[in-house]
């Protein structure tokens, strides 16, 4: 349309009935030719986004490439099984993802929806990540692997904050690699979200110790969430040196908080040349060779309820804990000059034996020790659960080893390694302890889940069929028992937060879906068959038992495409 | 008997956040407390808080497709209907005996049917009789003469709508555009002159009127397109006003532009006939509030000429051509309406099924690059300024993102779609579904050469994408993956 019709329509400058007719006609007629002659002018920016940069696969190297799915089959857990639960992503799936890069091709797009529904099948989140929106933004590295750079905008386009905190498991490789990036990091740490700062932080300490120590002094202050400098004292434990003792003591004075100061102490503990690693070690000493002197720091209930807090004196029950457990257990040999089960022979008669034995844990879950003192341990773990009194004291720090994600690998090599092989009776009789003092069904169902978590992610792949056995058992009770056991009124104290949700309930039969996959034939016929009969008094819904039958189904495919694992020597971790 | 699949049901949902409620109630237990199915329903049981009694209760005819719900959703198929075809879809409902809450409606459905079926026999019966009657020349004559008052009648007020409508035109333009910024109400002004064009018998036009105060002040140059709306509604006025010295086509043109339905039995005795083999090219479901219109697109292999088929179905029935369609392109003859653009046809025999292409190519030799297709839509322009949404079947197109970047993240600014040369349209990407298929053509270009079809919308300058090919296979069709 001309400028001199629009400005005189708009103005409204003619008065005259035939004029204004006419004007309006002469709008109709040029807008029509306006649309008609459209120009369509070339876009420069289409220029920029030339594409491909990698080839696709060819319908062999397609299979060829599905087939080192076998590695991970093969050589390691099926730990990317929980990435969509709780983030934990590590060896395995990065493997994997390196063998498709390293093939210097892409996958074929047109295949994306069936390669990302085999993915699917074998617990890794690709469909999740290609379908939902939540998992976009951790998902750039896997999208420009498996599907060339086209992945790569995918999965940049409209991220959502909430899985931000997956990206450093996701991506081990650091974001902001060179110095050139100094500045895009500290721009990311000053305006970022806590999750993103802690993400910055652990990889410039990776690259970097004293910037990411000066970046965390800095803005020690404006830190003031909860957890949030606890998780960023946790990054320090990378590459922690005597150059950060000055700025660690500097903070055990400032901090009041009881939480962060026990982060702050563990740290300054491992640095040798500290204050608080020579009294800590002088103190546990004394306590280790004089095991009667505990006995003196809590008689009275007074001082038991003062537990919760470390004493500023030190003169405590929960100082003393906290010192010996700070001691790696090496040490303790060396001051007793004793084996592991000589120091627990000592040690039985002291009257605050289950003091010793939750030290002897921590420091086996911060330290890790010789498979000798597992045995140790496990006897420990008993003691601490076995007397009430203390089970209630020990209990929280405990479970905070299971869920801290410091000590976590410490753990696993502790509690799991019951799971090897031959070992499953030993687990079934910690989680009879365990069970024995646990009365409250809800809470006990609860840890046993995250137990079970842990187990499968850790456990040595392939399972025994004893193992596969002991984790299907104790997925259909999570999945059966809050309709088939649980009374009315104890929904009510269902903890923590009630009864399982129908979401959680999912999130069950799904895991206990590909843990049938993975397990051995045997366990996956027998078990399939129990599906299909019904177990005891357990009903099981279709729609789980719809779940297993494709999953097995799927593994018979796959077996059948690239042979089955358990005609071929094991590997262990 | 329909069955029905995860696709079909997400097609089939009025919106996307319907088909995600209906998912979370298919998962929850606690909400759908019983299912069953039988060989003619299935019928589900579920809590509602706000319901009198303890359980609502939801049933599916599958020989109709008919569904009752008693929920008060206003969105139809609710969420539960939704629900309980996944729960079907997932094959999660077993076989049981009908309870006699579900036996009484299907009997109730049946007796309706019959009954209409018999009220129809009678009124067919009657005005059979009646022609019978009219053998005389003065019965012929009186029939005639009262259409043709009735048919003048409709004209007058046509025309009194129009010398208004032509009144309000000229007052816009005598005060100048500039005023309708400063006044409050505009939006108001153009819906009582579209309700008075309604009255006027000439809904078409009253839809036009209607659209000029939709986002009027959208974008830059607002002033340049509510002008040109203005200045083609006024074409319309006159071009009616000598609609008699116009060619047979243009007037029937004209007369649909305005609003006048056209017998479907007239179109089959005297439409353009042409026989071919039609090919599905995509559809789109619009869901209104009495009634569902579902507007398919067709493309014959020999002839190459493109129909548009419109299949209206009440609100509450879902519709069986979409669920049941079988997946070959269809030999058969089709009539056109008369015009002078001819898109909108029907089908010879009554209600053929819908084919679905997915085994299936449109002929490539008629697909068009962007500049082929803009000069279709120049020269379709020049024989109808009032068309407003053209179909696209373009070749050695590439569906991508506009994508900006930031220092965090990149963030993509526009859905386009480009051609070698550079040439781009724009997509349609108002809401979540849309973007979800534009999406799906991202992954399956690949930022390769594909051929896509689509409704270009000539108000917004959008082309809203449908289906998808690639040497010769369906990727995408009516926006699901093939």
């Amino acid at each position: 349309m001309r400028e001199s019709t629009i400005k005189e329509a708009f103005v409204g400058s003619r008065q005259d009935e035939s004029e204004i007719w006419r004007l309006l006609l002469q709008c109709g007629a040029e807008s029509t030719a306006d649309v008609a002659s459209r120009p369509t002018p070339p876009d420069a920016t289409v220029v920029d986004f030339a594409l491909d940069e990698r080839a696709p696969l060819n319908d062999e190297e397609y299979w060829t490439t599905l087939a080192t799915f076998r590695n991970v089959f093969d050589d390691r857990s099926p730990t990317h099984i929980f990435v969509r639960e709780i983030g934990a992503c590590n060896e395995p799936f990065n493997y994997f993802l390196e063998r498709i890069a390293t093939s210097g091709k892409r996958v074929p797009s047109e295949r994306l929806y069936s390669f990302a529904k085999e993915l699917d099948n074998l617990g890794f989140a690709p469909l999740d990540l290609w379908l939902a929106p939540r998992f976009q933004d951790a998902s750039v590295r896997i999208f420009s692997l498996l599907f060339g750079r086209l992945g790569l905008w995918a999965s940049k386009i409209s991220p959502k904050d909430e899985l931000r905190r997956f990206l450093p498991t996701l991506l081990p490789t650091e974001v902001f690699e060179s110095s050139a990036d100094e500045q895009k990091a500290t721009r990311a740490w000053r305006e970022g979200t806590d999750d993103e700062r802690v993400a910055v932080l652990a990889q410039l300490r990776r690259r970097d110790p004293a910037r990411a120590r000066e970046l965390l002094s800095e803005d020690w202050k404006n830190l003031k969430k909860p957890g949030v400098k606890e998780n960023c004292l946790k990054e320090l434990l990378v590459g922690l040196s005597e150059s950060d003792l000055e700025f660690l003591e500097g903070l055990e004075k400032k901090t009041r908080d009881p939480f962060t100061l026990v982060i702050l102490r563990d740290l300054l503990a491992r640095i040798p040349t500290s204050k608080r690693a020579q009294t800590t070690f002088e103190r546990a000493e004394a306590f280790l060779k004089n095991p009667d002197a505990l006995n003196a720091l809590g008689t009275t209930e007074e001082e038991r309820a003062r537990f919760n807090y470390e004493s500023p004196d030190g003169r405590s029950l929960r100082a003393a804990f906290l010192a010996l457990g700070r001691v790696p257990l090496a040490r303790w040999e060396e001051v007793l000059a004793a084996s592991p089960k000589e120091i627990r022979a000592r040690l039985l008669d002291a009257q605050e034996l289950p003091t010793f034995s939750a030290a002897q844990l921590r420091s086996f879950a911060l330290f890790g020790a010789s498979d000798e003192w597992f045995e140790v341990c496990c006897e420990s773990f008993a003691d601490v659960f076995r007397e009430e009194p203390y089970e209630k004291r020990y209990r929280t720090w405990s479970l905070l080893y299971l869920t801290n994600p410091l000590v976590h690998h410490a753990v696993e090599r502790f509690l799991f390694a019951a799971l090897k092989t031959g070992r499953v009776d030993y687990f079934q009789r910690l989680r009879a302890i365990w069970n024995e003092k646990e009365r409250v069904f809800g809470t006990r169902l609860s840890f046993e889940y995250r137990l079970l978590q842990k187990a499968i992610q850790y456990a040595p792949y392939p399972w025994s069929e004893e193992q596969a056995r002991l984790f299907c058992d104790m997925l259909l009770e999570q999945i059966a028992s809050p309709e088939r056991k649980i009374p009315q009124d104890a929904k009510a104290i269902f903890a923590p937060g009630g009864s399982p949700s129908d979401e959680e309930l999912d999130r069950r039969r799904r895991l206990f879906a590909y843990v049938l996959a993975y397990a051995p034939r045997a366990v996956r016929e027998e078990r399939r068959d129990f599906l299909a009969k019904g177990i005891d008094a357990f009903t099981p819904d279709e729609g789980l038992v719809k779940l297993c039958l494709d999953a097995c189904a799927w593994r018979e495919r796959f077996d059948r495409l690239f042979g089955s694992p358990e005609n071929e020597v094991r590997s262990s971790i | 008997m329909a069955v029905f699949s995860c696709e079909q049901i997400k097609a089939l949902a009025p919106d996307a956040a319907s088909f995600a409620s209906a998912c979370r109630v298919a998962k929850r237990t606690k909400t759908l407390i019983s299912f069953g199915r039988s060989s003619r329903a299935v019928w589900g049981e579920y809590s509602c808080r706000y319901s009198r009694r303890s359980n609502s209760r939801v049933q599916i005819d599958l020989t109709t497709c008919e569904c009752s719900c008693f929920c008060s959703d206003y969105k139809f198929p609710c969420k539960h209907i939704l629900a309980l075809m996944l729960l079907e879809s997932e094959a999660k409902i077993s076989e049981s005996v009908e309870p006699d809450w579900v036996v009484n409606w299907l009997n109730e459905q049946a007796e309706r049917k019959s009954l209409k079926a018999q009220k129809d026999a009678e009124r067919e019966a009657k005005r059979n009789a009646k022609a019978q009657k009219i053998v005389d020349s003065t019965e012929v004559a009186k029939r005639k003469s009262a259409s043709k008052r009735t048919a003048d009648k409709r004209a007058k007020q046509v025309a009194e709508g129009f010398d208004e409508l032509k009144i309000f035109l000229s007052d816009l333009i005598r005060g100048g555009v500039v005023n309708l910024e400063r006044s409050w109400n505009t939006r108001k002004m153009f819906e009582e002159r579209s309700k008075r064009l309604i009255d006027a018998k000439a809904p078409g036009v009253a839809a036009l009127v209607e659209q000029c105060g939709d986002r009027l002040w959208d974008g830059e140059d607002w002033r340049e397109r509510l002008l040109g709306r203005l200045g083609r509604l006024a074409l319309l006025v006159e071009a009616y006003s000598k609609i008699d010295d116009a060619p047979e086509d243009l007037a029937s043109e004209i007369r649909q532009t305005i609003g006048w339905k056209i017998p479907q039995k007239d179109v089959l005795a005297s439409g353009e006939r042409i026989e071919d083999r039609w090919f599905h090219l995509g559809a789109t479901r619009i869901v209104g509030k009495r009634f569902q219109t579902t507007s398919s697109w067709m493309i014959g292999e020999r002839t190459g000429r493109l129909a548009h088929a419109l299949n209206f179905e009440s609100e509450r029935q879902i519709s069986l051509d979409a669920l049941n369609a079988p997946s070959v392109p269809l030999e058969g003859a089709l009539r056109f309406y008369p015009g002078v653009v001819k898109l909108r046809a029907l089908w010879e025999q009554a209600s053929p099924p819908i084919p679905r292409p997915s085994h299936i190519t449109p002929t490539p030799k008629f697909a068009l690059t962007i500049p082929e297709f803009f000069a279709n839509v120049a020269e379709r322009l020049g024989r109808n300024p009032w068309l407003e949404r053209f179909p696209a079947l373009l070749r050695g197109v590439v569906v991508r993102p506009r994508v900006v970047q930031s220092w965090r993240r990149s963030f993509c600014e526009d859905y386009v779609l480009y051609d070698a040369q550079g040439n781009f349209m724009r997509i349609e990407a108002k809401d979540a579904v849309d973007k979800e298929v534009f999406w799906l053509f991202v992954a399956a270009s690949a930022d390769r050469a594909i051929e896509v079809f689509g409704e270009w919308d000539d108000n917004e300058n959008k082309l809203k994408l449908l289906s998808g090919w690639d040497c010769g296979r369906a990727l995408i069709v009516d926006g699901n993956p093939a």
